[in-house]
């Protein structure tokens, strides 16, 4: 609540000379803030310009402004700024982020050990060459795409998971990416992309796949417009159903195959029937106080598909219509809906689409964006924390081309992400969103199993005969522990439960991660014998958390060596490994 | 391990623990007082949508009416033939037949019916049963407040982990990973050092998380130790009161529901699936290896009959409902379709009369014919049932005052079965 208000507030000094005169700053009420809003939400007439000649402020190429930027914002609301991570923490911080999971004993020694100056520059190359960063990636956008629990069970999860993961492996443009999800047609097997919205569809009815589009890729949230004007933000009842209006050519079918004296699915086919051919050119839509409506499909800023086509010059300023037959625009020949649609997000033009991305690649790098929620832009309550970096990275994201990697290199190479999570004051928590720290969140499952089998080194049991299927047991099994199964898209939370500090103690999976058998980490350690004792239980930390014990560990390690006979030594280390496994230093990304 | 020197060696490791206070305070109040819980709620859910015209609010002799007599009870409503052990304790239970819930999505209708809101993008509203948990766990109570069995397990949404549904099953191992792995002397030396390593992590201001985090394993570590882990082992009780309850799962989890009352746990969720009956209803509720209403009733029967029986049903209140009712228009495939405009809720024990009935549908059982119930009505009632204030709000993290009632309606509890 507290900092809720905060980042209003300070998001009102950020803009303040937009809204009051540069001289009103702080301390203005709640609702005075509010009626602001709304009066600043009139005056820019709720839609993004789309036809002006360039909406995002003139980029410079210069890679170094990020810091400088939030270096100036720090001073100006007087914020304590966090003391740099250290070495260790930055290399774990990094290695989650990129590659989720925690780096090797090998690459914390590597690193820690080196005295290059560029070696921070040198790790985060390395990581976004690796095919796990698609991986990570991937594991990312899976849960975007296809949030748990909601969706259609019998699409081809694995063939989205395995294209998204290659196509960020090989640098594929983030615009052409989209394009690809949102105008895939043909059979779920044979196009991966298909999967995403033969998922999201529901029995022809294209609600869900409505509101999940303008949010994954626009950062805008619609889906309270389906039903009414949002009383404060931008977004209107009709420029919902406008939206949604673009999937009404689209068809999916099942082919089924007999199986066990039944019948199950075998793939979809998705299809996109041309406007022409699609027999009501738009869509019904009532308002609160009855009326029904009519709305063909249009794009968020006022564009109807004839405009985007390029079929008609100018946009209309009417865009509904009591009956169908009111509108004059003759049916398109071969125009494609989806096609137009894909078009008009990721045209360069479009100042939502690139920021939507660098707003959700800066929150999965500080934990938080620069919008309350990474996915909602513009709802009227909240303003970006810092527009003008924001603006200016989502110009250099399109001038890149849209290049993903381009992207995280420049976020994590900056100082900023390179801070420790170590607030230095309670009063920091008001800066949240001005990124003066890091902070902390919990590691996802995929993250917690990876980092796991990286540290014990003991391979998926269950490899040869179904790949995977012990990870993926372990991921359902921590979802279905944790306190909600929502995607976070605020500042984190701990949403680990009982159920789940009961499996991470006792499971039988976690007993065999940290059993001290031949072929393991720790086998390797027990065993090493060039190495004593402490050595050895540095060796297990250095792995785990990229540190060493502390004085105080090392002590109440020695103690537990010291009462244990010779030959029961190897349960020492298994015992220090359970702890630290169980801690939250290791259980959170810090 | 004994728990009280597990306690003692965190405390040693420089933990500082409130709860050895709290742990001596509760034996001192349960000795005094010999009353260890408050109030209590127990939530029948059968989800799939229950056909309530098949069950609460039967229209023989309509062409909607379906298959099934209605029976006399020991209340003022007749109820469905299927259900001889529930008719005999329908004076301890009310239904209303009049109630709307709006929204025909199993989806949708499992979140409002759990939370009395409408699923919105901006926050994720608390189940019921994490509301019940704030508000009515005995400080002193070693297990968590919410429990799940075989319910959907709805969200704590913002009031956070530490009320999530705990999720059990009666049965032999009724709390997975419960036990641990190594032997006392070994679980205490892991401890003494993971201990450290919390304070240490936690002290380093990194924010809340790590002190969460912390809560969290300490509430797993407690239970781990907890004396109140024998009540949850069902196979225990005497043969006699298990055969009551029936041989299924959803008559065990009826007694272990009726168990964790006892010893005080404010909510337990207890679900019943396969309600969702497009085809061939008639057969899935009542001619049918596991049909469903001879389960529900051994199951929902026995636990209000053991809970009379054993003195605890003033202070809990039952409630059992499902995502929303079916059709009366039964369909081609001998199947009832989704329902939620109007349909059937039944309620009992803590301050709710039994035997009332309220509102009615009309003839052909399609609409509401008198005192409409909105999601907002039964959510206060169950809340007043179990003391906890109706007009309460609730702060959400954007800062937005929520009312635990929802915003359905007007919020007005049902009076008229409220004693």
């Amino acid at each position: 609540m507290k900092n809720t208000i905060a980042i209003i507030l300070l998001g009102a000094w950020a803009i303040g000379p937009n809204l009051a005169g540069a001289g009103d700053s702080l301390p203005i009420s709640y609702r005075d803030r509010l009626e602001e809003l709304r009066k600043v939400r009139h005056r820019k007439n709720a839609v993004p310009p789309t036809n002006a000649a360039d909406p995002v402020p003139t980029i410079s190429a210069r890679p170094d402004y990020i810091d400088p930027m939030l270096a100036q914002s720090w001073k100006e609301i007087n914020a304590t700024v966090a003391e740099p991570a250290t070495d260790g923490e930055w290399l774990r911080r990094s290695s989650i982020d990129l590659l989720g999971r925690i780096p090797t004993l090998a690459e914390n020694k590597e690193f820690l050990s080196s005295r290059s100056s560029a070696k921070r520059s040198q790790w985060i190359d390395r990581c976004l060459q690796s095919p796990e960063f698609g991986t990570n990636l991937a594991n990312i956008w899976m849960k975007l795409l296809m949030p748990a629990g909601v969706l259609d069970q019998d699409v081809d999860r694995d063939g989205l998971h395995a294209w998204l993961e290659r196509e960020f492996n090989r640098g594929r443009p983030w615009n052409e990416m989209v394009t690809e999800l949102l105008t895939a047609e043909g059979r779920s097997n044979e196009n991966p992309a298909t999967n995403f919205l033969l998922a999201t569809q529901e029995n022809g009815n294209s609600i869900r796949t409505t509101s999940m589009v303008t949010k994954l890729f626009l950062g805008v949230q619609t889906q309270c417009t389906e039903c009414h004007d949002h009383p404060w933000n931008a977004w209107k009842q009709d420029q919902f159903h406008g939206m949604n209006a673009f999937f009404l050519g689209t068809r999916e079918r099942r082919a089924t195959k007999p199986q066990g004296g039944g019948l199950m699915t075998d793939y979809w086919m998705l299809e996109d029937i041309p406007l022409d051919q699609v027999a009501m050119k738009g869509v019904f839509f009532e308002r609160r106080n009855g009326l029904s409506v009519f709305t063909e499909p249009t794009y968020l800023d006022g564009r109807s598909v004839q405009t985007l086509a390029g079929i008609k010059k100018n946009a209309d300023d009417v865009r509904d219509y009591l009956r169908p037959e009111d509108s004059a625009d003759a049916p398109a020949q071969g125009v494609r809906l989806r096609a137009e649609l894909a078009k008009a997000i990721t045209a360069d033009s479009n100042p939502y689409f690139a920021r939507a991305m660098v707003n959700r690649l800066w929150y999965h790098f500080f934990g938080h964006s620069f919008t309350k929620n990474v996915d909602d832009f513009d709802n009227g309550l909240d303003e970006p924390t810092m527009p003008e970096l924001l603006d200016r990275l989502a110009g250099d994201f399109r001038t890149s081309k849209y290049n993903v990697k381009e992207l995280a290199r420049r976020i994590t190479t900056t100082k900023a992400y390179g801070l420790s999570s170590k607030r230095k004051t309670k009063k920091n928590e008001d800066s949240l969103g001005f990124f003066s720290y890091q902070l902390v969140r919990p590691l996802s499952p995929e993250q917690l199993y990876d980092s796991l089998l990286t540290l014990t080194r003991l391979q998926d049991t269950s490899k040869e005969s179904n790949t995977g299927k012990e990870r993926q047991g372990f991921i359902d099994e921590m979802l279905r522990s944790f306190g909600t199964d929502a995607i976070p898209t605020a500042a984190p939370t701990y949403d680990g439960t009982i159920t789940q500090s009961l499996m991470l103690m006792n499971s039988p999976l976690v007993g065999r991660l940290t059993s001290c058998v031949p072929g393991s980490f720790l086998h390797e350690v027990a065993t090493d014998e060039k190495m004593n004792d402490k050595e050895k239980v540095d060796a297990i930390y250095l792995s785990a958390l990229s540190r060493k014990p502390t004085s105080a560990e090392s002590k109440i390690i020695a103690a537990m060596i010291e009462q244990t006979p010779e030959d029961k030594k190897p349960e020492v280390f298994v015992d220090v490994l359970w702890s630290v496994i169980n801690s939250a230093e290791f259980l959170l990304n810090h | 391990m004994d728990r009280r020197h597990f306690l003692r060696h965190m405390i040693g490791a420089g933990m500082t623990f409130p709860m050895l206070d709290w742990v001596n305070g509760f034996h001192a109040a349960r000795a005094a007082t010999g009353q260890t819980r408050g109030q209590s709620m127990i939530l029948i859910w059968l989800s799939g949508g229950p056909s309530t015209i098949d069950i609460w609010d039967l229209k023989p002799g309509t062409k909607n009416g379906g298959e099934f007599q209605p029976i006399q009870t020991t209340g003022s409503g007749q109820i469905c033939e299927h259900l001889p052990r529930l008719a005999k304790q329908m004076k301890h239970l009310s239904i209303i037949r009049s109630y709307t819930s709006r929204d025909g999505s199993h989806e949708r209708g499992t979140y409002i019916n759990h939370t009395a809101f409408a699923p919105v993008t901006s926050v994720i509203h608390p189940a019921l049963g994490a509301v019940v948990a704030k508000y009515n766990t005995p400080g002193n109570l070693e297990v968590p407040g919410h429990i799940s069995l075989g319910g959907p397990g709805v969200s704590p949404g913002f009031l956070g982990a530490s009320f999530s549904p705990f999720r059990v099953e009666a049965g032999s191992n009724p709390i997975p990973n419960i036990k641990s792995t190594v032997g006392i002397e070994r679980l205490e030396r892991r401890n003494t050092l993971l201990a450290k390593m919390q304070d240490t992590f936690v002290k380093q201001g990194r924010g809340e998380l790590p002190g969460e985090h912390n809560t969290i394993l300490n509430r797993a570590q407690e239970l781990m130790s907890s004396k109140l882990l024998d009540s949850f082992k069902i196979d225990k009780i005497s043969a006699a009161r298990r055969e009551k309850f029936g041989d299924h799962t959803f008559g065990r989890n009826c007694l272990l529901a009726s168990q964790l009352v006892e010893i005080g746990v404010p909510f337990i969720e207890v679900g019943l699936g396969g309600w969702d009956n497009h085809q061939d209803i008639f057969k899935a509720l009542s001619d049918s290896p596991r049909a469903l209403l001879p389960q529900l009733d051994q199951g929902f029967g026995s636990l209000v009959e053991d809970l009379a029986e054993r003195g605890l049903l003033e202070s809990t209140t039952i409630c059992c409902m499902g995502d929303f009712g079916r059709t009366p228009k039964i369909n081609q495939d001998t199947g009832r379709d989704h329902w939620p405009t109007g349909w059937s809720v039944v309620l009992g024990g803590g301050k709710i009369k039994g035997g009332e009935v309220v509102g009615a549908m009309s003839d052909d059982g399609a609409e509401i014919a008198d005192r409409p119930v909105d999601v907002s009505n039964l959510f206060a009632t169950l809340y007043e049932s179990v003391g906890i204030t109706s007009a309460t709000e609730l702060r959400s993290p954007n800062g937005r005052p929520l009312k635990l009632v929802g915003t359905f309606g007007t919020g007005e509890p049902v009076r008229e079965i409220l004693s």
